[in-house]
């Protein structure tokens, strides 16, 4: 968890992350010169190995080897010029380079965007412990908020997990457009009923925020600053209304994750375990000495 | 005829759960790392452990909330540095005592949680550089983010890795085995019913998986004698290669020439549930 200088007085909860769907992989820096350039190497490479191949011939009686080899050469190179099927080998190992390459570093910026939001989850945990240790907001506010989140957390995991594995089999399919596509589709299909309902989660979450956030402020400068929170400064079926809601919405999320997490097994002195953040939280909020 | 009908572990409650004795711990994780594919667990054990950790999470919540805060305040302190351990540790073995009286569970959830929190708040105490102070401001509701962690991360094999399946079991089997084998609980009684009536239902043996050696383990013959099979997780994987042997479960009770008491009074439950 990073807590920023301004994280420190403010609570500020904005809607400011839409995880994305892998696109569809096409060719990138495409240019025509470089086109151009890997065919004429190819028809170069197959007009070799075809003299290669007429070298290997037993000697010829009838024929001048060097004759034959001229005309090979061009019968060669004419006949691949009009071969689609040639030009479109060379297009789908451009395309299976590119797609490397593209597969690659997409991951590697899907990876770190997750930890990204994964720091900033574990803040917002913190901003809502936070205005409820100032508030005399019933149980529930907390604990309904704080699944909320942490079921967003989950999510990121299973993703990575599944995506992990997807990588894989992307970047071995490489040079298959038809299966190539067909993960994509398959990827898409299966984050689309995640992706809305954690979008719709994350909304219903911020709201109950904002609207226990702004009506205890008095003006608008007092938004998200850390304040003290008195549930007769809100409606109460209104916060309740929320947090049925956002329950609802939870218990659909665990359904919809279950069959994608692993079983692990809670110990009090596990290392790893997710908000290791205090003594970050301990230091930055510490006065410098002197 | 058929052979080697084996369904599944039932797991009680406790195997999800933190253990106090860290072997028991690891009989349970390399179980579930063996098995966790053919393990089951039952709605009656996802929702008492759900409601157990959500009670610990709350009253600990409480406990950070209000007594720690005051004690905090009577004592005149407004930040925490790594000098003040001692005050946090009188508070802790103050009012762990007082904590477990007043919020008693059957399950060791809570000390569990509090012992998580502790714990994190020593190391982290411990590893502040000198003359560093903390907020209490900061400081409480970190422990409570933390809180949300530790009770999300009991929770988690409750909601997911492992089949849960939805059954109700009629209050008669429950009975019955609450009157056969003599149990002391209703909550253990509902899930060793549960895992009955799924092995009749579905005519495949079942083993109930349990570390709980003072209610369950030591009903094992009484429970046996009604067709269900428990044992702890270390030797769960022996009885099903022997549940593998046996013919299924409704052929192996038309085989007995005479049934016990305890036999009758189950089956005649049993057949009146599963046909509803």
């Amino acid at each position: 968890m990073s807590l920023s200088d301004e994280k420190r007085s403010d609570n500020l909860e904005l809607l400011r992350r839409n995880i994305p769907f892998p696109q569809r992989l096409e060719c990138e820096g495409d240019t025509v010169n470089k086109t151009f350039k890997d065919y004429k190497t190819a028809i170069i490479e197959t007009v070799n190995c075809n003299l290669e191949l007429l070298d290997e011939l037993p000697p010829l009686k009838t024929l001048n080897i060097e004759d034959v080899r001229k005309r090979l050469r061009k019968m060669v190179e004419d006949n691949l010029k009009k071969d689609p099927v040639f030009e479109k080998s060379i297009e789908i190992v451009r395309y299976a380079d590119d797609i490397w390459k593209y597969v690659d570093s997409y991951f590697r910026e899907i990876f770190d965007f997750h930890d990204s939001i994964r720091k900033q989850l574990n803040s917002e945990i913190l901003d809502v412990c936070r205005m409820f240790f100032n508030s005399d907001l019933p149980m529930a506010f907390l604990t309904t908020i704080e699944d909320a989140i942490l079921i967003e957390n989950d999510y990121l995991d299973a993703y990575d997990k599944l995506i992990r594995k997807e990588r894989l089999n992307l970047l071995v399919s490489r040079n298959n457009r038809k299966r190539f596509e067909r993960l994509c589709d398959d990827h898409n299909r299966w984050t689309k009923p995640f992706t809305e309902r954690m979008d719709k989660l994350e909304r219903t979450r911020i709201k109950l925020f904002w609207y226990t956030d702004f009506s205890n402020s008095a003006t608008s400068d007092e938004i998200f600053k850390v304040k003290s929170i008195k549930s007769n400064a809100l409606d109460m079926k209104i916060i309740q209304d929320f947090i049925d809601d956002l329950r609802k919405q939870i218990k659909e999320m665990e359904t919809l994750i279950a069959p994608k997490m692993e079983i692990s097994l809670f110990t009090s002195y596990d290392k790893n375990i997710g908000a290791r953040s205090i003594r970050k939280i301990m230091e930055l909020a510490d006065v410098p000495e002197g | 005829m058929s052979f080697g009908q084996f369904e599944g572990f039932f797991l009680d409650t406790c195997i999800l759960l933190p253990h106090p004795l860290e072997s028991m711990m690891q009989a349970c994780s390399d179980f579930l790392k063996e098995a966790a594919s053919q393990c089951i667990i039952s709605s009656s054990v996802k929702t008492e452990a759900l409601d157990l950790i959500e009670y610990s999470h709350n009253a600990i919540v409480s406990f950070i909330h209000d007594p720690l805060k005051s004690y905090l305040e009577s004592k005149g302190v407004k930040e925490l540095s790594n000098r003040d351990g001692k005050i946090i540790a009188d508070f802790f073995s103050e009012q762990k005592a007082q904590l477990r009286k007043l919020h008693y569970t059957r399950s060791n959830i809570q000390n569990e949680m509090l012992g998580a929190v502790e714990n994190y708040v020593a190391s982290q105490l411990h590893s502040l550089k000198d003359g560093k102070k903390i907020p209490i401001g900061i400081f409480l509701p970190v422990l409570a983010a933390e809180l949300a962690v530790v009770k999300h991360k009991m929770e988690a094999p409750f909601k997911g890795g492992i089949r849960c399946e939805e059954i109700k079991p009629s209050d008669s089997v429950v009975s019955e085995v609450v009157l056969c084998a003599i149990m002391s609980n209703d909550q253990d009684a509902l899930h060793l019913a549960s895992a009955l009536h799924y092995q009749f239902k579905c005519n495949k043996w079942v083993i109930f998986v349990t570390t709980d050696q003072k209610d369950i383990l030591t009903k094992e013959a009484e429970l046996r004698e009604i067709f269900l099979q428990c044992s702890t997780p270390e030797w769960a994987l022996d009885y099903r290669m022997d549940a593998t042997k046996k013919k299924a479960p409704l052929e192996h009770v038309q085989d007995i020439k005479s049934y016990t008491t305890k036999q009758n009074q189950i089956l005649g439950a049993m057949k009146k549930a599963v046909k509803t």
